[in-house]
Order: structure tokens, then sequence, then C-alpha cells
């Protein structure tokens, strides 16, 4: 499956260089097919990207380089994307820019104005050799395409293309979806309710180390091979899934419970499946440990650390706005104590009355330390 | 923390996060008149009240036995000084074969519970003594049963209003606690956990229960009267006055 990709921008030799790139790179040559375009000016140049019927749309930042009649676009590629957007509403739009260009905390505090962006790719990183940008691109492209394919856009539709289970259906429903009953869904919002919410904040599906976590094992233990293969059937594998691995939650629990006996069941799983694991492979798991304490099973992941953490040495972090459904963020005691990434205004009141006390905390001993 | 939406849809009925924000919204505005300075730059101490009424008491969710607890009560206090504790826990059944007894309650009872498809099976008041009081009552004590009300389709006689037994003082987190341990303990094992909501349960007892503690330790190996003879013979004037024990 080839994607057909417009990339517009104001510098010939750099799009010469990346359709170039684009059709030698043995990860894209059968992937996409690269279109380029000088920055739109008149309709007519609308009319003609238009013609081309895109399936991906690639925009530079920095437009101001004037064409052969001495004409500049007179804005960047973030007002582009959103002329463009209104043209193309079911198509992914990236802006393909340089890290010297484009710096994206100097969108902090008016991010709304990125809205028409559904992703931000760094030229310097798409074509490096261990880089997954080119996945990550790849799969957008796929998503949209699928989403804008289907005939039907409702609910069901959905949950069909993200692979949802009838037990996920509810708690996807709790998410928040920008999609109401019995009307069609907008593709651009209900894409970035996938990529933005669902995928971002745990609760529905688990990054490795948040399934790792859940299941009361380490990260490294969740990834070696005997435990891998277990869990294929609880690996997301709908719309957008890319190269950075998700798991469905509800599926973890039921593959881990299948191992399981009746008294291994009446246990939280983050100890009941180490232990049903040990009993039933004869060998021992490394369990998830405490990032602060080293104790183990730990139930969270530290927000900032990303690492395991009891809840006892955990404080409830507002650094978003997710839905109720999703997990709520905290922050281990250890971020608290050594990491310049925590912002205390970013805890409730009662946390903040803690931190001191925390801060003075000795950080207990971790067995084999 | 129970009004975070995280937890609220967990525990609380609908309608019962809103009655929290208003009531400490109201409590809030309340001690801010109470702290503001008077003519001579001193703060004055004025009277504040936190309630939550027994029209519209904080309900929890039915929990998986099917019970249905919820909270009402008033507190009151002079700066720093508790005044008036008068808390109530209601445990509602919605269980009917718990609710009707076939052949030992009668079929208007039935009728009655087809109606309102609850019940209450016990109350409890978690009360302070009133000044005016001139039964025995110690300070701080807990009374079963209680007043009935016509929905509650309970009957606890009026006749039994005793015993009186002594109870450390209980705000609505306190009991907000003690409804999570005894009726939702599984569920809300990771909440308790927490330090945030172990250092809001801490400053609760710290302001309602530290001295109560403190004083009825007095009262141990204080050899001239009996426990419950010392809390039945305190005055109650402020929050609790060493000297009356």
């Amino acid at each position: 499956m080839k994607i057909k990709s417009v990339y517009i921008d104001d510098d010939k030799a750099e799009r010469s260089k990346y359709k170039s790139r684009f059709e030698n790179d043995d990860r894209t040559k059968e992937r996409f097919v690269i279109v380029t375009y000088n920055a739109p000016k008149l309709s007519d140049d609308y009319a003609r990207i238009s013609a081309e019927n895109p399936e991906l749309l690639m925009v530079d930042y920095d437009l101001s380089v004037p064409d052969d009649n001495g004409q500049v676009i007179g804005f960047q590629g973030i007002a582009l994307a959103t002329q463009l957007r209104q043209q193309f509403p079911e198509v992914p739009i990236v802006l393909f820019t340089r890290k010297s260009v484009f710096r994206l905390q100097d969108y902090a505090k008016i991010s709304e104005t990125l809205s028409s962006i559904d992703e931000i790719i760094y030229k310097q990183d798409l074509f490096k050799i261990d880089s997954s940008t080119i996945e990550k691109l790849f799969h957008l492209a796929i998503g949209f395409k699928l989403m804008r394919n289907q005939k039907n856009k409702g609910w069901d539709e959905l949950l069909k293309l993200m692979g949802a289970s009838q037990s996920d259906a509810g708690l996807l429903k709790l998410a928040d979806p920008p999609i109401t009953y019995r009307k069609s869904w907008a593709t651009v919002a209900v894409a970035t309710w996938i990529r933005k919410v669902i995928f971002q904040y745990p609760g529905i599906l688990y990054d490795s180390m948040h399934a790792a976590t859940f299941l009361g094992i380490s990260s490294e233990a969740f990834a070696s091979e005997p435990i891998q293969p277990l869990f294929t059937s609880a690996k997301y594998s709908g719309i957008f899934q890319s190269t950075e691995e998700r798991w469905w939650k509800s599926k973890l629990r039921s593959v881990a419970y299948s191992i399981m006996n009746k008294k291994e069941k009446g246990l939280p799983l983050r100890i009941a499946f180490p232990m049903a694991w040990e009993r039933d492979r004869k060998t021992t798991i490394e369990k998830a440990k405490c990032v602060f304490s080293g104790e183990a099973p730990a139930e969270w992941v530290c927000y900032i650390l990303h690492q395991p953490v009891m809840i006892k040495y955990s404080l409830s972090y507002k650094p978003d706005s997710r839905p109720a459904v999703m997990e709520e963020a905290r922050v281990s005691f250890e971020a608290v104590k050594t990491s310049n990434d925590f912002d205390q205004r970013l805890v409730d009141p009662l946390g903040r009355e803690l931190i001191s006390e925390i801060r003075k905390t000795p950080k207990r001993k971790i067995d084999g330390e | 923390m129970l009004v975070d939406p995280a937890y609220a849809g967990k525990y609380l009925a609908p309608r019962s996060k809103e009655i929290i924000l208003e009531r400490i919204y109201s409590l809030e505005k309340n001690t801010e008149k109470a702290g503001k300075k008077g003519k001579k730059g001193k703060r004055k101490l004025k009277s504040w009240e936190f309630s939550i009424s027994r029209d519209e008491p904080l309900v929890f969710r039915e929990n998986s036995e099917k019970y249905q607890v919820d909270i009402a009560g008033i507190i009151c206090g002079v700066g720093d000084d508790i005044t008036e504790v008068k808390t109530r826990l209601r445990v509602w059944s919605l269980d009917e074969a718990l609710c009707y007894r076939d052949g030992i309650d009668c079929a208007e009872f039935k009728n009655k519970f087809q109606e309102y498809k609850k019940r209450v099976m016990v109350r409890y008041h978690f009360d302070r003594r009133a000044p005016s009081v001139e039964k025995p009552e110690p300070i701080y004590h807990l009374q079963v049963g209680g007043q009935t009300l016509p929905d509650e389709n309970c009957w606890f006689p009026k006749q039994i209003e005793v015993p009186r037994f002594h109870f450390p003082p209980m705000d609505i987190i306190l009991l907000c606690e003690l409804v999570l341990v005894n009726f939702f303990h599984k569920e809300s094992e990771i909440l308790r956990k927490k330090p945030e909501w172990i250092r809001l349960i801490q400053k609760s007892q710290h302001i309602f229960q530290d001295v109560y503690f403190t004083q009825f330790n007095k009262c141990c190996v204080n050899s001239s009267n009996t426990i419950l003879g010392h809390l039945l013979s305190l005055t109650p004037p402020g929050r609790f006055p060493s000297d009356n024990w």
C-alpha cells in the first residue's frame, strides 16, 4: 500500500532532496509516493494540490523564500496547515521542519494554533538509521486512510477499527470520545482522540512500562522472550499502531488470569501473576520494584521518572486534563527529591503540604544496594 | 479527594459531589468572614458551621452487598474550638430479601418497600453532648437508632434512647474513611494508601481526636473516677478544656 504524499516547501533544493530520499530509502520507497509543491499562493495552486488527491500532506514551517516571481507566501507553515485542513479535512497534515527553525516550546502558551497539525516531524530525524519516525508517519497516513474509507462512520465501526472488545467499549465511551450517538465521526477529531488521549494516557491501553507494572513484573521481564509471546493477543493492533507498542489492559488481565489457579485469582493481579508464572514455569521472575523504596511489586508508574513506584511513596500530579477514566498521574517521592522536571504547582494542596517532608526523607534502602 | 473525578464516580452517588463542593464553598466563605480583623487589629474569633443537611445527605453508591450508606451532620465551632458535633450515618439495604421478611413483616410494609426500594437497617449518631442536656451522656458518644423518618421504613423505638457509648469525635471526613473501610474495603484499598488521603484523615484526626485521646488517656490513669464517669461529668463549654477532666 503506497501513500500519495504531497510535500510543500518553498525551498527547491529541499524539495528535491527529500523527494529523492523518499524514493531511494528502502523503508520509504515502497510506502510513499512523493509529489512536491512550492508554497501555494493562488487558488490555482490549491486546486493543483487538490487534484493530486493526497493521502498525506507534509508542510515546511519556514516559508520565507521567494518563488521564481519574487513572491512570498506571507505566512508560516502552521497557518498554511490551517488553510489546508479546511480543504482536506480527512487528510493528515505533518509539519516537516528543522529543529533550528521550529521550537515547540515557543508554542507552549498558544498550542491551540497547532491544532491543524497532526504530527511534527523533524527533517534531520526522519531518515536516521535507528529512527522509528518513518513507521510513525506511515501508520498515521494509513490510520487516516482507513478512517476516511470507512463507509459508515459510527461508534461501532470505530471500535472495529481499533480492535476494541465489548468491555473496552464501555471504558472508551467514558474517555470523552468526540463522537455523538447516531452521527458520523469527524476524522481529524477522532484520530486526535485516539492518538492524544487513548494512546497517551494509561488506563485503557498501556505502554510496556505500565503493562509490566500492572502485571507486577519489571519492564525487562515483560520484554523478555518467554513473557512476550504469552501476551501477543493483548497487543493493540488497531489503527494508528506504531513502533511504540501498546497493550489492552483488559486483555492483559484475561491472559494473566488464564495461567492462574483459583487461589491466585483471588489475589491482586500484580501479586498473583508473578506467583502464577513462577509456579507454572518453575522459574523466578523479576518483580516491579519501587523506584523509591525498592519494595515489590509496585502498583503505579511515576509520571516523571517512568519507573514503578509504590502508591504510598507517590503524590497525585495534575500535568494534563486527562479523562477521569484514565489512571491518575502520580509522581514518586524519588522524582520529588531529585528531578528538575518536578513542578510542585501541579500537586494538589494536600500533597504540597507533604513536599518538604518528602525532601527530608532518606531514600529507602533497595535490596542489593 | 472524594470529589476528585477519579473517585467521585466510584464512591459517591450522583449529586453528592456537588453537595460537598457547595458545603466546602459555604464553609470557606464562612471562615473568611471569621478571619477578618476587628477594630483593634485582633482577629475576631467568629463562629463557623459546616453542615450537610439530613434532607440532602452525602450519599455513597450502592456497594457490592447492596448496602447504601449516607452521611449528614452539623459541626460548629468558634475559632479553633469545636462547639457542636452531630453527625449521622445511615446504612440502607437495597436487597429485598433483607428488607422484607416474608411471614414476619406485614403486607403494608411490602407495599412501602415496592415504593421506596430500600430500607434503613441501622443508623448511628456520633454526637457531642449539648450544654443543655441533662441526661447522662459522655461528652462524645455514639447512639444507635434515633428518631425515624418516614421514608426510612424502619423502626427504632423512641423510648429506647440508650445506650450512649463513649466514642471519639467523628467529623464528615473521618466518617467517609469509616464508610470506605467498611463498605468499599477492597475497592478503596488504593485510595487509602495514598499519602494525600492519609494526610487528609490525619488532619481531621488532629482537629477532632488528638485532644480527645490525650485527655482520654489521662482519664485512664486518674484513679478518682472511672473513664465513663469522667466523660459523663465533663461540662463542655469549649473544645476540650483540660481543667474539666
